[in-house]
């Protein structure tokens, strides 16, 4: 690895420029003061309350030493989840605002290697402002009741935890236009994560524990196996972060929808595994029914959150872009392979189709539960006719997915904008399941939980049916009598041949990867120059068209 | 990929926003070594057809080639032949100058003691030498465009994109920035000008389009556009020693090739369709009809003529 590369793969150009910038400005400096004020408002409060230094302490050292790290820790948690969102929030917009934007684009760093620039310069500063306080923090570990190795963990935390909100942080900044629109998309994506984020670490916090305990190697909480799921999980997030930030920032002709694309893919397969390892790995023996049928539920709520990113890339342009169809007939063999990933088309409606097939694995759970392991007193049966009926609710679910991401390709197809199709599309499903929601509340004993995430229909059902089948009942007739089902699949079809109609009405590409949606486009090279075509100077309101054979969208449909 | 002659080709280009046709089927090309103006009035779509050529846009339809190489399938390649500089030149201000242009370097990927000796250059030829501890916010804007043409230079480009660089500026300090761009194209530069102060244009460019409301309406060398503009005609303006009486006009419409315009005073013009050379018939007359002339003027049509007479002065 020469110079160059080290320097291009750490986007060195940006991380020095927007280092030397944050650096110099008076805001930073003030952050630092800010932060260093704290850690001494710790120590003081902290020396105040305990007595430290004025009277003997009735608790042992190790006590003291361990309230007053966690007490640390807890006060930087929560600095960090201040400072970091707005910090890195601003990063692009301010390009933007200060009108460098388009002289960066017009230099040869990628997209993504501008986005990697400013996520390092952003990690490097989260370390160096933490790094303020880490020699003394260290010297309490001298006294006893903390170890080295979890104050050092603990930083780690931390800095993933700042590593995660700058990844995210840059994403919405990329995808916002002035400043106004990233400060308010930046409270409303970070509130409710940072504030579930503060309120879990300050409650391990206020127990005298550091998150080490909670999330580290040697977990109180977790095994091993779940560590490493959580800590992967996270690494997902920022990568989704970063990719789609790079993505925001990417030209339309370029093959941007690919690795983010393969990323989701890759990042859905992963999160159906991780439940499915967490929910198999935590129902047998030690539950019990209600347990069971609230993981579906949690499940379910994710579900709804999870497709949004499906609906939008159903309802992206139904144009193949070019650099796309560059590539299917430059390498063909690589073309075949990523054509799945290509936005454009029907594969749009695929992807997410696809994406939404893998929750199907989680079908199998119930075939991992070991019912012989649940304790006397539970109802094996009843517990077996649970899973059924949440399996079955579950498949109901997915096709309720399937319907509206249909909707939204279909709307992308008629021609409206790939953001409106989508959110058009969420918001449909948000009104009905707010709908649900109110008839579920005003119902709360005849109507289980879920009813509230699918359509009106198993409202209905479920109020003059009996709720749970028999165990003797198989999935799928179970499924066959959800007349939702059965309208969610109607829909879907419905939507995909109205949106395929819309599609061959507007000449957009179905399946092929050639450019139709952009016939206008001349690709190939002008042979003469336009002053010998024309035969002299060119005055006139009506332009000519030179060479017009030679430079239509060139060999791309061939 | 094959090199042209001509280092910029666009065909047929097209660019809507909405409901408005920015840039509507616009073709020309710009040989290598010129100054090439681009003139129109403001909103006329010079800055869109800009866009288009930086690699920053994508157009509805058409193409645009820099030294051979479309901007939409290979951007890349045209980002490394091509500087630009936009009309409202951003600056990160907590920067000094030459962090700034040490950062550009680098995402030119120019690195090590070539670095060096390429910023030394461009700071030697932009004339920056004495600001480059000075932050960036701190220069005026006529250093700021200097500045700013400075990091367009750094990878040498063949083909540099100029979009309204006069604008704003101090006379001075426009014609310092015109005399660098001789300068540039003394040294090889293909210099891509858009403005509407014409003055600015005439005495450097050795082509130009002109645009309004997207569409070209005239493209060539200046002489060519007069020619074309006259159509072979000359307007020539007479000062007698004195005024002259209504016969003048009767007298005048003898000649086949010219076509009597108006008297003011002393004064009088006429419309001249024949050779130059032939016009020397007229004077000779007038004189041996007791006319005394004290001055003749042929009008020239200069840039801001041509302008006129080719832009309605509407946008879009």
């Amino acid at each position: 690895m020469n110079k160059g590369m080290i320097a291009k793969f750490f986007g060195f150009a940006m991380v020095q420029k927007d280092l030397i910038l944050t650096l110099k400005k008076n805001r930073w400096l003030l952050i630092q003061f800010l932060y260093l004020s704290i850690f001494g408002i710790v120590l003081a409060f902290f020396v105040n309350s305990t007595g430290l230094g004025f009277r003997r302490y009735e608790d042992p050292v190790s006590v003291v030493t361990e309230n007053f790290v966690s007490l640390y820790f807890s006060l930087q948690f929560l600095v960090i989840g201040l400072v970091f969102p707005f910090l890195s929030g601003n990063s692009i917009t301010s390009e933007r605002i200060d009108k460098t934007w388009p002289l960066l684009k017009c230099t040869e760093l990628s997209p993504f290697e501008i986005i990697r620039g400013k996520y390092f310069a952003l990690i490097s500063l989260s370390i160096y402002i933490m790094m303020l306080s880490a020699p003394l923090l260290m010297l309490t570990t001298l006294i006893g009741g903390v170890s080295l190795f979890s104050v050092v963990f603990e930083y780690l935390i931390h800095i993933a935890y700042a590593a995660l909100i700058c990844a995210a942080g840059l994403f919405s900044s990329a995808m916002s236009s002035n400043a106004t629109r990233s400060n308010l998309q930046i409270v409303a994506m970070f509130s409710m994560p940072v504030l579930f984020a503060t309120v879990f670490a300050l409650n391990a916090y206020s127990n005298g524990e550091l998150l080490s305990s909670v999330l580290g190697p040697s977990s109180n909480y977790l095994s091993s196996k779940e560590v490493l799921i959580y800590w992967f999980l996270g690494f997902f997030v920022l990568v989704a972060g970063l990719l789609g930030a790079s993505f925001s920032i990417s030209p339309v002709n370029s093959l941007r929808s690919i690795p983010l694309r393969i990323y989701i893919f890759a990042f859905y397969l992963f999160g159906i595994f991780a439940f499915f390892e967490l929910l198999a790995a935590n129902v047998p023996g030690s539950v019990s029914v209600r347990n069971y049928s609230q993981n579906w539920t949690i499940y379910m709520v994710g579900m709804v959150l999870s497709s949004l990113p499906l609906l939008r890339i159903a309802a992206e342009d139904p144009g193949v872009p070019l650099s796309a169809a560059l590539l299917t007939k430059e390498k063909p063999l690589l073309g075949r392979i990523l054509y799945p990933f290509v936005s454009g088309g029907i594969r749009n409606l695929l992807f997410s189709f696809a994406v939404l097939s893998l929750f199907l694995i989680l079908l199998k759970v119930g075939s991992v539960v070991d019912l012989s392991k649940l304790g006397s007193n539970v109802d094996s049966g009843l517990v077996h006719a649970v899973m059924l009926q949440s399996e079955g609710s579950f498949i109901v679910w997915i096709s309720w997915l399937c319907s509206m991401v249909a909707i939204a390709w279909c709307l992308a197809h008629a021609g409206f904008g790939s953001i409106l199709s989508a959110s058009v599309t969420f918001s449909f499903q948000l009104v009905l399941v707010l709908s649900m929601a109110i008839v579920y509340v005003a119902n709360v004993d005849a109507v289980p939980t879920y009813s509230m995430f699918s359509t009106p229909f198993t409202y209905f059902l479920v109020m003059s049916k009996e709720v749970f089948p028999s165990s003797g009942t198989t999935m799928f007739t179970y499924l066959l009598s959800r007349g939702d089902f059965l309208l969610n699949t109607g829909t879907t079809f419905f939507f995909i041949g109205l949106g395929t109609y819309f599609g061959g009405r507007n000449q957009r590409p179905l399946l092929s990867l050639a450019p139709e949606s952009r016939k206008g486009l001349l690709l190939d090279p002008p042979g003469l120059p336009l002053q010998e075509q024309e035969s002299g100077v060119h005055l006139s309101r009506e332009s000519v068209r030179p060479n017009e054979k030679s430079t239509t969208t060139g060999g791309l449909d061939e | 990929m094959d090199i042209n002659s001509e280092i910029l080709q666009v065909r047929n280009l097209s660019v809507r926003f909405g409901k408005v046709q920015a840039v509507d089927n616009v073709s020309f090309d710009v040989p290598r070594g010129v100054i090439h103006g681009f003139i129109g009035p403001n909103g006329a779509g010079k800055t869109t057809s800009i866009r288009v050529i930086s690699t920053l846009q994508v157009p509805d339809s058409g193409g645009v080639w820099v030294c051979g190489y479309n901007v939409l399938t290979h951007p890349a390649e045209v980002r490394k032949r091509l500087g630009y500089m936009p009309d409202h030149v951003g600056v990160y201000s907590g920067l000094s100058v030459s962090e700034y242009l040490d950062f550009f370097a680098l995402t030119r990927r120019v690195y090590g003691t070539k670095k060096k000796s390429v910023l030394s250059d461009v700071v030697e030829l932009t004339d920056l030498g004495d600001l480059l501890d000075r932050e960036v916010n701190s220069l005026s804007k006529g250093m700021r465009q200097r500045l700013c043409l400075a990091q367009t230079l750094i990878h040498e480009p063949e083909l540099l994109i100029l979009d309204e660089p006069a604008s704003g500026l101090d006379p001075r300090a426009r014609i310092e920035f015109r005399d660098l761009i001789l300068e540039l194209r003394r040294l090889g530069k293909t210099i891509f000008l858009s403005s509407h102060i014409l003055s600015e244009l005439s005495p450097i460019c050795d082509s130009v389009s002109i645009i309004e409301k997207g569409e070209i309406v005239a493209n060539g060398t200046l002489t060519e556009i007069q020619k074309k503009l006259v159509s072979g005609s000359s307007t020539f303006k007479v000062l007698l020693l004195q005024a002259p009486g209504p016969e003048l006009e009767k007298f005048l419409s003898e000649f086949p090739h010219l076509r009597f315009l108006s008297t003011e005073g002393k004064k009088f013009s006429f419309e001249w369709n024949g050779a130059d050379e032939d016009v020397s018939q007229v004077w000779k007359s007038l004189s041996s009809n007791g006319y005394v002339l004290s001055g003749i003027h042929k009008e020239e049509d200069d840039l801001e003529n041509i302008f006129m007479s080719l832009t309605t002065g509407e946008v879009q």
